[in-house]
């Protein structure tokens, strides 16, 4: 009895939405038609290896059990995203979600609630495929190399589930089957390391420890990063409108640039030989992404925030010059994205390898690309539904570094144009049409015309600078907030 | 708790959804949300329910802000929308568990609750069918049911009527009166007037996103017959062109003859007798009346009658969710054409909130008639007594139908005037 109290105390504390999501799985129909199908494949499998060829050779068993193991890590991949993907896609055509966001459960309890019913799949598939396990045990199948396997594969399948539930976040059914799709099938190459180390382990070669740490400790910090980036995009898209919702997403979007460069220090550790310029480049390369997704979430955000974010507002000056910053509204994030975009240049001094004059110019440049960028997506936008001829004089101005280069052999290196290209989607817009005739170097014009347009994008900035100043003047604590009447105790459910 | 709706707007792209919309109404009260298609009802009920914002203006509950402490108000509000999905998946009482452990409803606390709900919905049949499989009446009742699972204090209800048979539709209304009885203040939208009429003693009419009229039925009776809204054939009781006035007993109900029968008698008991003779002649005379039919249509040739004296009592101290109708009737006035003293057919229509009633033979109106409960069944009362037979007496049920009809005309006309 006491197990049964345990349990009943387990599901009581359990998050709601994992245990209806739960009860929906293990109702659908189309789940237990997949995992029919994925057993008979494997029926089929064991046959093959029972009566073929393989029986004789020695890796027979060790390239059954992989088989295995990965049938059921694709089949988890697949259940875990899709269906949560579905569910969730199918939640918010139907309203559904609008209803649950009415209880008293936060956004956030309803992601984790999503996530623990997606991952709570996973034993289930596997416990399906413990009678084939045991015959690959029997063929002498498997081994401690093919069992180090596994913690590669954990980290995928959260992000496969995590992934899956920000596509069905999206609302549009389409997008989000398509966005999942996608992810199964390319977010695989992501996860090189592991593929390389599985592969490794297929082919016999040996791994050192060492080699194994690094890799494993590389994938989890990435799925990590990466994890977290996804659950707080999702959070984002499922708050409330007008509430606080990107000021979690913004606060780690500016903390990551640090955090990629404090990880890769133990990195440094691992490694004999250390690249600065490549370590330079890669930081380059995390904060042009940052900006680049803060870019592409600040055309969605509204110009200033909401009253909630405004009652929520300090008084100081610099706490609530922060708060405006990262706090939801457009113009914080132009600010939050110039910021992070000089982050790179702040680590400059303490390289050691020369300060060549082209790598300042490509600093600079960058700098002014981005905030180039920002100003195209934050107005852009606004300015096509509007139809004014003087924004559009202005935002094909601003084109100009994307098509001058166009016409002639671009002087940038590859490493600097992949991050331009992470940086400004214009400018990888112009890259995918031309093709790879820009990827060559040589050409000194490409400078030309990204200097060129700094004159437009100072004298846009300069000209945008009011809107800035503005909204920080309007983001401050009604004067009338001490006034209005706070929720009584029934309300806040004590 | 009272619910203010101040001054809300609400903007799509270029589409004022909404329009500086302001109404309040507080607990125990049944209020209507009425408008045409597009009318902007479906998204002032979704700002309320804290699912959308308002562009300008706010909702307040008890002076508490939804746009400011959304998460609060949630605890007390519940919102039942106009449909629910089917899911195949889940069965009904899956889904209202898990809306009670959304709400923090544990162990003991949330079985209890769940199976007060599904005895007070009554969904006890169905508690264990898959939501897919109810009909559109009985996901009503789960709608209900979970919109109510937090036991809140209001209660904001997207045409809950809308595509449910008559039974249903009836058992609906049950539920929302036993709702407003329990001191729970209800807003629902509803295309189906009638519908709302039975049950409302308020209403909200709306068009183009602008409110036309608010407030408690008598506060619109009066809003419209401060805009001259009564029929042009109406004549105040009591005024020098319709003959003597005629007081009414209060004291007496009426006895009125079905259908062949030889009437009654005029069921004046006490009070003031009549000053002229019921039939009508040349002028019409005022008609002392008897009582008044109460309570749903009555079928023909056995009309069921309330005593007056008992209609003065539910007035006073009337419940908050009692139907409106019945209840309005101030002045007495009867018109007939022919002026002939000859019995008719007579069939009486009411129109509660326009404060009139009408005695008509087929098509033709031969009394139209305002006055309170007691004052109108004198007037039948005294039009048997004349030997007049009436072969039935209906509700009108289009009162509010007409009066939204009447209030847009209105405003219609207006516009189009320079």
């Amino acid at each position: 009895m006491i197990g049964k109290a345990f349990f009943e105390n387990l599901a009581e504390s359990a998050n709601p939405v994992f245990i209806k999501e739960l009860r929906q799985n293990f109702r659908n129909r189309r789940l237990l038609l997949v995992m029919t199908l994925m057993l008979l494949l494997q029926f089929g499998c064991s046959i093959i290896f029972s009566f073929g060829d393989f029986r004789d050779k020695d890796t027979a068993g060790s390239i059954f059990f992989l088989i295995i193991l990965f049938a059921g890590f694709i089949l988890s991949c697949i259940v875990c995203s899709l269906s949560a993907e579905q569910r969730f896609s199918q939640e918010r055509a139907d309203k559904e979600l609008n209803y649950t966001m009415l209880t008293s459960l936060s956004p956030a309890s309803v992601i984790i609630g999503k996530l623990e019913s997606a991952l709570v799949m996973i034993p289930f598939i596997y416990s399906l495929l413990l009678p084939f396990m045991a015959a690959a045990y029997f063929m002498r199948g498997i081994s401690l190399e093919s069992l180090l396997l596994i913690p590669f594969l954990i980290p995928i399948l959260l992000l496969a589930s995590l992934g899956g539930i920000l596509a069905g976040s999206f609302g549009k059914r389409g997008i989000s089957n398509l966005f999942t799709m996608g992810m199964i099938f390319f977010g695989f190459s992501f996860f090189s390391p592991g593929l390389f180390f599985v592969t490794r382990v297929m082919l016999g070669t040996t791994v050192d420890l060492q080699e194994f740490l690094l890799l494993l400790a590389c994938e989890y910090v990435l799925s990590a990063l990466l994890g977290v980036l996804l659950f707080l995009f999702t959070l984002k898209i499922i708050s409330p409108k007008k509430s606080n919702r990107n000021f979690a997403l913004k606060i780690y979007l500016f903390l990551l640039p640090f955090i990629t460069l404090a990880g890769m220090l133990p990195l440094h550790a691992f490694t004999s030989s250390f690249d600065e310029e490549v370590f330079f480049t890669l930081e380059f390369l995390f904060a042009g992404g940052v900006v680049f997704l803060l870019l592409v979430t600040s055309i969605f955000e509204p110009p200033t925030a909401g009253i909630r974010t405004f009652m929520e507002c300090p008084t100081k000056p610099v706490r609530r010059l922060l708060h405006f910053i990262f706090s939801t509204g457009f113009t914080g994030s132009l600010i939050l994205s110039a910021l992070i975009i000089f982050i790179p240049l702040a680590i400059l001094p303490f390289m050691h390898f020369g300060l060549t004059e082209r790598i300042v110019v490509y600093a600079c440049v960058s700098c002014l690309f981005a905030l180039e960028n920002i100003l195209i997506l934050a107005h852009g936008l606004s300015w096509g539904t509007k139809l004014h001829l003087p924004p559009w004089a202005l935002t094909l101005l601003l084109l100009i570094p994307g098509i001058v280069p166009a016409f002639r052999f671009s002087d940038a290196s590859p490493v600097m144009q992949i991050v331009f290209m992470m940086i400004s989607p214009l400018y990888a817009l112009i890259m995918a049409f031309t093709g790879p005739t820009l990827m060559s170097n040589g050409n000194t014009i490409q400078f030309t015309g990204m200097l060129a347009s700094c004159i437009g994008t100072g004298v846009l900035f300069l000209v945008f600078s009011r809107v800035f100043i503005r909204a920080f003047r309007h983001h401050r604590r009604p004067a009338e907030a001490d006034s209005i009447k706070t929720p009584t105790p029934e309300m806040l459910g004590k | 708790m009272k619910t203010e709706v101040r001054n809300v707007t609400r903007v799509f792209g270029r589409t004022k959804a909404v329009d500086d919309l302001s109404f309040s109404f507080e607990d125990g009260n049944i209020f209507g949300f009425i408008g045409p298609n597009g009318a902007g009802k479906t998204t002032t009920i979704r700002i309320m329910a804290t699912i959308d914002t308002a562009t300008s203006g706010d909702v307040f509950y008890d002076g508490v802000s939804a746009s400011i402490y959304p998460d609060a108000i949630r605890r007390v509000i519940g919102y039942m929308p106009d449909s629910l999905p089917s899911y195949k998946d889940i069965t009904v009482l899956e889904y209202l568990d898990f809306f009670a452990r959304s709400f923090g409803l544990r162990g003991a606390k949330r079985t209890n609750t769940l199976n007060d709900l599904v005895e007070f919905t009554n969904l006890g049949e169905i508690r264990n069918k898959l939501i897919c499989e109810l009909s559109k009446g009985m996901k009503q009742r789960v709608s209900l049911a979970r919109a109510l699972v937090h036991n809140p204090k209001v209660l904001i209800m997207d045409e809950p009527a809308a595509g449910l048979d008559p039974r249903a539709r009836y058992e609906l209304r049950i539920l929302l009166k036993i709702l407003a009885e329990q001191k729970k203040a209800i807003l629902l939208s509803s295309h189906i007037l009638s519908e709302l009429q039975d049950i409302c003693n308020g209403a909200v009419i709306i068009e183009r996103g602008r409110l036309l009229s608010a407030g408690t039925t008598e506060e619109i009776l009066a809003q419209v017959e401060n805009e001259e809204m009564q029929p042009a054939n109406a004549v105040p009781y009591g005024t020098a062109a319709d003959g003597p006035v005629v007081p009414a007993p209060h004291n007496a109900p009426p006895v009125i003859p079905a259908p062949g029968e030889p009437p009654a008698g005029p069921a004046i008991p006490t009070g003031k007798a009549p000053a002229a003779p019921a039939v009508p002649t040349g002028k019409p005379p005022a008609v002392p009346a008897v009582g008044q039919p109460a309570g749903p249509a009555v079928p023909t040739g056995k009309p069921t009658v309330a005593p007056a004296g008992e209609q003065s009592t539910a007035s006073a101290g009337r419940p908050p969710a009692a139907p409106a109708r019945n209840e309005h009737l101030s002045n007495i006035v009867i018109k007939t054409p022919s002026g002939e003293a000859e019995p008719v057919r007579l069939k009486l229509l009411e129109h509660p909130l326009t404060r009139s009633a009408e005695l008509v033979d087929d098509n033709e109106v031969h009394a139209l008639i305002g006055g309170n409960p007691a004052e109108v069944s004198a007037a039948i009362g005294t039009v048997f007594a004349a030997g007049l037979t009436v072969i039935s007496i209906e509700q009108n049920r289009m009162g509010l139908e007409e009066l939204f009809m009447r209030i847009t005309q209105k405003k219609s006309s207006k516009e189009k005037r320079p």
